[in-house]
């Protein structure tokens, strides 16, 4: 009897597994056992041509293979090279077992080799977590879990290798990871998302770019064809400050469970903050996650980072709709036969849509075709409680007269990520010691404590109230977004009534009538 | 069909009875109740339905119609005209269809005034059917007029005839956007007929929706340079329209200014002209909204008064 540990992924969340093997007399037989998946059951036939192709004895007794805890599903190809060591310690044919402080991971083919496994960084951080601190893993991964602090890595190359190391005759050098190796990445990497210098004559959105990279708020942006919706969504990761290293694993992680690891990143922690962009014939599943494994969708892969829904309208009003609480509570919530599964997800919303279907109402250059009714179909699509969660809205124009911005001066990136990082500052100092990092983060009890207003700033948000119809959950978003325009402005403490009156101009506004207009 | 009619006229009877609709009544040409103005007309409709409170009638009454696919600036012009003319004791005649004649009844209520919708279908249609809460308000506050009986269905031909009755209802009428092949081209042609006064709303000359109107004052139509030229001319003498001094910063007084001479600016746009920084026009923008002197839509700052 042996005990081999490894680790399955539940959702986000690993478990460790032991992999317990017993060899009984009997007819000969391999039974495997503790609810596995396809990849793991038919890991019994790789098992055993990788045993006799490493030219080891495939003991013809009667073998089970337990993977326990037995009533969690375990699905993965990695099962592989834990269940083949399992076989040869169980029937003594791979050293004394002096193994069990190890975990194994690996693929097998069938003439030996060990393949390369996805996830690898999810798993050794799952089995970080609950101890272990030798792993056996694929040559071909050691790359990218060696930044993981602490840990010791054999590198397999085959199977006759890791038996002849575990007999003790030739051992395999072991490979200790390489610590501290993070390195933030150096923020504002324009080359790779052009610069915001670029956009000429768009001074005020680029403000709203501002607040939203300063407070991680919500920005919904409307405006018709060519005036830079995508161009400015586009540059929002280099006025962001780069991914902490704690963050980095965070996303990591994630990116290597859904196996998206971008080409280039694999073998390291990610440094660049997500930035999503799903095309909007999106299914809901895609979007918020599902499937019976329940996988993570676009909403947890933008945990950190940004997810941009371009052409807003045009994507499922239904599939919309489930955006409503994950954005309120940052993490996803699916619910499972057997299990109920929560994701992460805390991203900077950034939409995009024209204002019409035909693109160009409110252009003084462009004719409109659209009558009002086709409006209102074409902006129904989008919910109203979808938007009111949203906490900064502007509406694009056309740069009419190119050669009045001709020599009038551009903020580029830089200014701006060196202004965000300053707001930044004035949040961290002020969330001290609490959960929160960012106003964008603020639930609506904590406005009254963290967002506090001058008399005359309080009178004119009352007066908003009435004025501009407003509801309460406007007025709080309103409140968020005014401490932000206050953090940047360096006032920390009372938001004053320019802040305020400034907030109020990105507040929600009926697209179709233009309210406020009357 | 008749028959079909009769039924829906009863279903209908009894919705007014329940009280939910005031009761569908007739009069014919030559009555008492019939318009004066209306049966001077070469064809006149012999039959009317009405529904609301037909002394609006005996009030002056000016036309505002116009297309259906309106701009920002044209909704604003037949909201503030209808506004105007209701704070005037005007009463505003139109169609109710969306767009310019939907802006005209709403201006019209919200200045305190009565209004007219002269209906292209049967008098118990909504048409279009979204604009259920306007109909409500102006059955309140107005009056409903068809010559087709209670559930005749709209069709291309009723609207254009269902046009000769708002211009010959009015002593003006009032276009204010059109494009070239308008339905509103086709009152504006009925009220000259009627030899009424026809004013267009000028505009961009190289707006789509604004050439039929344009043409209109090439063809001899009036053009509107004043909101109030139609009450004055009239006869109705003019109050001031409730403007009251407001209080405003330097910032915000150059920015109504800007707005003022520009007719709309975009915020990018002030900030230049005014050296300030973009956050203090938007935070100076709230304030003049607040204080109803200019509205943002579109990604514009537009003058409200």
């Amino acid at each position: 009897m042996s005990i081999i540990k490894t680790i399955a992924l539940c959702g986000l969340i690993t478990e460790p597994v032991f992999v317990e093997t017993d060899i009984a007399q009997g007819l000969p037989a391999l039974n495997l056992v503790g609810l596995p998946g396809t990849t793991v059951r038919e890991s019994k036939e790789r098992v055993r041509s990788a045993i006799l192709n490493a030219d080891a004895q495939f003991p013809l007794r009667r073998i089970t293979v337990n993977l326990s805890p037995a009533g969690a599903r375990k699905e993965g190809s990695h099962f592989d090279l834990p269940i083949a060591v399992g076989i040869l310690t169980a029937a003594g044919l791979a050293g004394d077992g002096s193994v069990s402080d190890s975990a194994f991971l690996g693929e097998l083919s069938l003439d030996g080799t060990v393949n390369r496994i996805g996830m690898a960084v999810a798993f050794v951080l799952g089995l970080k977590e609950s101890g272990v601190r030798q792993i056996y893993l694929p040559a071909e991964n050691v790359e990218e879990v060696k930044p993981i602090s602490d840990m010791t890595y054999f590198p397999v190359r085959n199977l006759r290798e890791l038996i002849a190391h575990l007999k003790g005759e030739e051992l395999i050098a072991p490979v200790h990871s390489d610590g501290h190796a993070f390195e933030p990445l150096p923020c504002g990497d324009t080359e790779e998302y052009g610069d915001y210098a670029d956009v000429r004559g768009q001074e005020a959105a680029k403000r709203a770019f501002l607040i939203c990279a300063a407070g991680c708020h919500g920005l919904s942006l409307c405006g018709p064809p060519g005036t830079g919706k995508s161009m400015l969504a586009g540059r929002l990761p280099t006025i962001l400050p780069g991914l902490t290293e704690e963050e980095s694993i965070e996303v990591t992680k994630l990116h290597s469970i859904a196996g998206v690891t971008e080409e280039g990143e694999a073998g390291k922690l990610t440094r660049k903050r997500p930035f999503r962009a799903p095309h909007h014939n999106i299914t809901s599943v895609a979007l918020i996650g599902g499937g019976s494994a329940a996988n993570p969708g676009e909403l947890t892969l933008a945990h950190r980072g940004i997810l941009f829904l371009d052409e807003l309208p045009e994507f499922d009003a239904r599939t919309l709709d489930m955006l409503r609480q994950p954005l309120e509570n940052g993490y996803v919530d699916l619910s499972r036969a057997d299990k109920k599964y929560r994701h992460p997800c805390r991203f900077i919303l950034v939409t995009a849509m024209n204002p019409c279907p035909c693109g160009y109402y409110g252009d003084p250059m462009h004719c409109c075709t659209c009558s009002d009714s086709r409006r209102r179909r074409y902006l129904g699509r989008i919910s109203g409680p979808l938007l009111d969660r949203i906490d900064l809205h502007f509406y694009l124009t056309a740069v009419a007269e190119q050669e009045l911005y001709g020599d009038a001066k551009s903020l580029s990136s830089a200014e701006m990520l060196a202004e965000v990082l300053r707001a930044r500052e004035v949040q961290r100092v002020r969330y001290e010691g609490t959960d929160i990092s960012v106003n964008g983060e603020l639930s609506s009890d904590c406005v009254e404590e963290f967002c506090p207003l001058s008399g005359e700033a309080e009178q004119l948000l009352m007066d908003a109230h009435r004025r501009f119809g407003l509801s309460a959950r406007q007025g709080h978003r309103i409140r968020k977004v005014a401490r932000t325009i206050a953090d940047l402005a360096d006032v920390p403490g009372e938001i004053q009534t320019a802040h305020v009156a400034e907030a109020l101009g990105y507040r929600r506004r009926d697209l179709l009538t233009g309210t406020g207009v009357f | 069909m008749a028959m079909e009619f009769e039924a829906r006229g009863a279903q209908d009877a009894r919705a007014a009875q329940a009280g939910t609709l005031p009761p569908v009544g007739t009069f014919g040409l030559g009555s008492a109740d019939y318009p004066v103005l209306l049966s001077l007309i070469k064809d006149a409709p012999e039959l009317l339905y009405y529904r609301g409170d037909l002394s609006v009638l005996s009030l002056p009454t000016v036309a505002v119609v116009g297309s259906r696919r309106a701009t920002e600036y044209g909704k604003w012009v037949a909201y503030n005209l209808g506004k105007r003319c209701a704070e005037h004791g005007v009463v505003v005649v139109s169609g109710m269809a969306e767009g310019i004649d939907s802006y005209a009844h709403q201006g019209a209520l919200a200045g305190g005034g009565r209004t007219v919708a002269v209906f292209g279908t049967g008098i118990d249609i909504c048409f279009p059917m979204n604009n259920g809460g306007l109909l409500r308000q102006i059955l309140h506050d107005g009056l409903v007029l068809s010559e087709y009986p209670p559930g005749y269905p709209a069709s291309k031909y009723t609207f254009p005839q269902r046009n000769r009755i708002i211009s010959g209802l009015s002593y003006a009428t009032v276009v204010v956007e059109a494009a070239i092949s308008s339905g509103s081209l086709i009152t504006a042609e009925r009220a000259a007929e009627q030899g009424r006064e026809v004013y267009a709303v000028p505009g961009n000359i190289n707006r789509k929706t604004s050439i039929g109107c344009n043409k209109l004052i090439a063809d001899g139509a009036r053009p509107l340079v004043f909101l109030d030229d139609v009450i004055a001319d009239l006869g109705i003498r003019l109050h001031a329209s409730g403007k009251k001094a407001v209080r405003l910063t330097g910032l915000e007084r150059a920015v109504h200014d800007l707005v003022l001479e520009n007719g709309e600016i975009r915020p990018e746009e002030a900030a230049l002209l005014t050296r300030a920084s973009e956050s203090e026009i938007r935070s100076a923008v709230t304030l003049l909204e607040m204080k109803g002197l200019v509205h943002y839509a579109a990604g514009r700052i537009l003058i409200t008064r």
